[in-house]
């Protein structure tokens, strides 16, 4: 137990380390990270507010005939799921890919303790995620059913022990495709693909389930339960976190005998997760950890046809793309937050309607507005505004120096300038982008018919799209790159730069967007703006990094 | 030749850690730099090689100004660092083409130097595997190799025997020695005293930002009158401070 809190305690000072870029802390830039942490969170808020709004409004619907209790169902199926969702990509970046495994190892420590306190340090960044999704809800409905005292202490617990159950899951889910994919001389391959499937199981879990619930509740069933009211809907919530249904009924009710029973199960559920999760755990995870960080290798001479191939000369900006990409491909973080992502999007784009029982109808309704030239200038917003965000969350520029790490001094003493260097990142995330949006775009042509025309304009849009979002990221990590990290997973998801792009990014292309869709444009109207307004800002950005950037870059120092 | 003129570093307000330094790298020799651990090798090296930025003092390579003319000094020299751990998710052949291309060596050229340098260093073997499976004096060598290929005037090496078996070792010792031969600049650091007194032709030691010594270590024993070993005279020299 007490190695577990030891190392729990190191692996969060590690981890939580700095945020921000590297450590030269004068206080003009400690004012500076101030600012910064200041305009994340009133960037924020407006989020929270909307979310409370959201829970009153629900509430009040719903008291009307006592089922208000369904509130906090939905909140809490809300949050776990996104927890387990995000869970995923943690468990397998915490538990697997991170780089201190290697030095726990060879530590006499059992695997339920290094499991304990990885899952540990997963459960507290898993509040950050609570605080925009379940703190609201918990808050307005605590304003709202004035539970008094009881209600703050259950709500307090379960604010805090929530995203077990969902951890629990993703982590055995990962501990078993993570166990059987560490097998054979390809395993970086074979747990690349395991990475992989245990993301499909997500996505396809979620439309799964979705299913389920839209299904098994005939319209005469909820009838019946919606007359009875006292929150009986609450008891039926969902078959996959039944720990939150007990957990909601002791919160409409928290001044009562039942509240207490019904908390009774919500922690005895709890608690028996994650004995079982330990216990598979000292079953599967040296199994699946052990040997994780090994490469495979062949050992023999190169073919001179092999040997050709390789060793051609190539321009050197060229070069450096191909080297970035490669970089991207190979590093299995990497892989997974920047390039994979890249390409998830469209399919949670798509959950929704995947899940909806008359799927194949909303699909068709989709399809029909996707070819109708009515619709065309609005679905050309959508196309830019989708490239957009999905640029803007790979986070491909916006950690591109810090990626570079303890390593930057390379990119100091070759004889390239900064300029290329710089060029050479920005364009390494756009044409990643672009595989993503235009692959995105000629599937929606074949699949829904969208017209060729409009396939077109949206490329064009999305280049620019990307261009722009590129061009901010690494603008912003120039400022202060991460480039004190020891394992990957810190310069790509505990980055504060890619937080700061991408809510940059989102915050310029919606002032632009908003009136687009305000005003109705007809398409090509749409496209000139578009087009014109980011060819300026874009061309903008591109001297600022030329000057202001390069300047940034010969001021990092190694 | 590596001229450094009157060059100063600080990290903070205390103290400096490269104080005012000044000397020559001449053409035609090897020379060593040694020093304790924090003396200002590592700085010095750095701010060459344009890694860091000297606070006053000017640095030229060739004569060129590495402040001045960046690319043009930075084409000069060929950098091995202290730790060889890059771009480990490259092939090694993937990772000397690489380099190749950023300093422009021409197709043909780099063919044949590659072919030479992986026989040499018995490298042939694992050229198309990812640098990440190589073992720490692998490692090495490429970084090492990736120099060579695109044959600077001058070598600037920060702890280059590190990790490496007696072979190679011995092998680049030798390679050095041409180098050195042929007219051309040999700079590196190192620890380990017995390699400064087998192959340099002069050493410098630094310790505390300053340089204490600059010759061969034949004059530091004539001017020290004594017989000892570096070792010895190394020790007393950086101690007395």
């Amino acid at each position: 137990m007490s190695n577990y809190i030891r190392l729990t305690k190191i692996l969060l000072k590690n981890g939580f380390g700095n945020a921000f870029g590297k450590g030269q802390k004068s206080n003009k830039k400690k004012l500076g990270q101030a600012l910064l942490y200041l305009f994340v969170f009133i960037s924020i808020l407006p989020l929270f507010f909307m979310v409370m709004g959201m829970t009153n409004t629900i509430y009040d619907a719903l008291s009307m005939i006592r089922q208000e209790g369904l509130v906090l169902v939905l909140g809490f199926w809300i949050t776990a799921m996104a927890i387990f969702f995000f869970g995923i990509f943690y468990v397998i970046n915490v538990f697997y890919f991170s780089g201190d495994i290697e030095n726990l190892l060879p530590l006499p420590l059992r695997p339920s303790q290094i499991l304990g306190a990885k899952f540990t340090v997963t459960l507290i960044y898993e509040y950050i995620t609570e605080l925009f999704i379940l703190l609201p809800v918990l808050i307005s409905f605590g304003i709202k059913s004035s539970g008094g005292i009881p209600y703050i202490i259950y709500a307090i617990i379960v604010f805090i022990t929530l995203p077990i159950v969902p951890i629990v899951y993703a982590a055995i889910l990962n501990m078993i495709i993570m166990r059987f994919t560490n097998i054979g001389k390809r395993r970086d391959l074979f747990r690349m693909i395991g990475g992989i499937i245990g993301m499909v199981i997500a996505i396809g879990f979620n439309v799964i389930i979705q299913r389920f619930v839209n299904n098994n509740m005939s319209p005469e069933q909820l009838q019946k339960m919606l007359v009875e009211g006292n929150n009986s809907l609450v008891s039926i919530s969902n078959s996959i976190f039944p720990s939150n249904g007990f957990a909601a009924i002791a919160l409409t009710s928290p001044g009562e005998v039942r509240a207490l029973v019904n908390f009774g199960f919500y922690a005895a559920f709890t608690i028996v997760l994650i004995v079982i999760f330990l216990t598979l755990g000292e079953l599967l995870y040296f199994k699946g950890v052990i040997g994780v960080s090994e490469t495979s290798s062949k050992r023999r001479r190169l073919s001179s046809k092999e040997y050709e191939k390789n060793v051609i000369q190539t321009p050197i900006i060229k070069s450096y793309i191909i080297k970035e990409i490669k970089l991207l491909f190979r590093t299995p973080i990497y892989f997974m937050n920047c390039i994979l992502m890249n390409f998830l999007w469209p399919i949670f784009f798509v959950i929704p309607l995947a899940a909806n029982p008359s799927g194949f109808g909303a699909f068709q309704e989709i399809f029909a507005v996707l070819s109708n030239d009515k619709y065309a200038g609005i679905i050309l917003v959508v196309s830019f505004g989708i490239s957009i965000f999905v640029s803007a969350t790979n986070s491909i520029a916006a950690t591109s120096i810090s990626r570079e790490g303890q390593n930057i001094y390379f990119n100091k003493y070759i004889p390239l300038s900064y300029k290329d260097q710089i060029m050479a990142k920005v364009l390494s995330g756009v044409i990643v982008s672009l595989v993503g949006t235009i692959s995105m775009f000629l599937i929606a042509g074949i699949v829904a018919k969208m017209p060729v025309y409009l396939i077109l304009l949206s490329i064009t849009a999305s280049i620019m799209a990307v261009l722009f979002t590129s061009f901010i990221g690494i603008f912003i990590d120039l400022r202060a790159p991460k480039l004190d990290w020891d394992n990957e997973q810190k310069a790509v998801k505990q980055n504060f730069n890619s937080v700061i792009s991408m809510m940059a990014c989102i915050f310029i292309a919606a002032l632009t967007i908003v009136p687009l869709v305000v005003f109705k444009l007809s398409v090509m109207p749409v496209f000139a703006i578009i087009i014109s307004a980011y060819l300026l800002i874009n061309f903008m950005l591109y001297k600022l990094l030329m000057n202001v950037g390069v300047k940034l870059f010969a001021r990092i120092e190694a | 030749m590596i001229e450094i003129n009157n060059v100063s570093k600080s990290y903070n307000t205390k103290g400096k850690a490269v104080d005012s330094l000044n000397i020559t790298i001449p053409n035609g020799e090897i020379i060593g730099f040694l020093g304790p651990n924090g003396a200002g090798k590592t700085t010095t090296i750095k701010m060459i090689t344009g890694i860091l930025s000297a606070d006053e003092g000017s640095i030229k390579i060739n004569g060129i100004d590495i402040n001045e003319k960046p690319l043009e000094a930075k084409k000069q020299f060929g950098f091995v660092p202290d730790n060889p751990d890059m771009f480990l998710r490259l092939k090694g052949i993937e990772y000397l083409n690489f380099m190749a291309d950023i300093y422009n060596v021409s197709g043909e050229l780099r063919k044949q130097r590659i072919d030479e340098l992986s026989g040499r260093f018995e490298m042939t073997d694992v050229l198309g595997d990812q640098i990440s499976s190589y073992s720490h004096g692998m490692r090495q060598k490429i970084v090492i190799m990736g120099v060579l290929v695109h044959s600077p005037s001058v070598w600037i090496l920060d702890e280059p025997m590190t990790g490496l078996d007696p072979k190679s070792s011995f092998l680049l010792k030798e390679m050095m020695r041409e180098h050195a031969n042929s007219g051309k600049t040999v700079f590196f650091s190192t620890h380990v005293l017995e390699v400064a007194e087998k192959v340099c032709d002069r050493i410098a030691i630094i310790n505390k930002g300053k340089i204490l010594y600059y010759g061969t270590v034949h004059e530091m024993r004539n001017n020290l009158k004594t017989d000892e070993s570096l070792e010895k005279m190394f020790l007393e020299m950086t101690e007395n401070e």
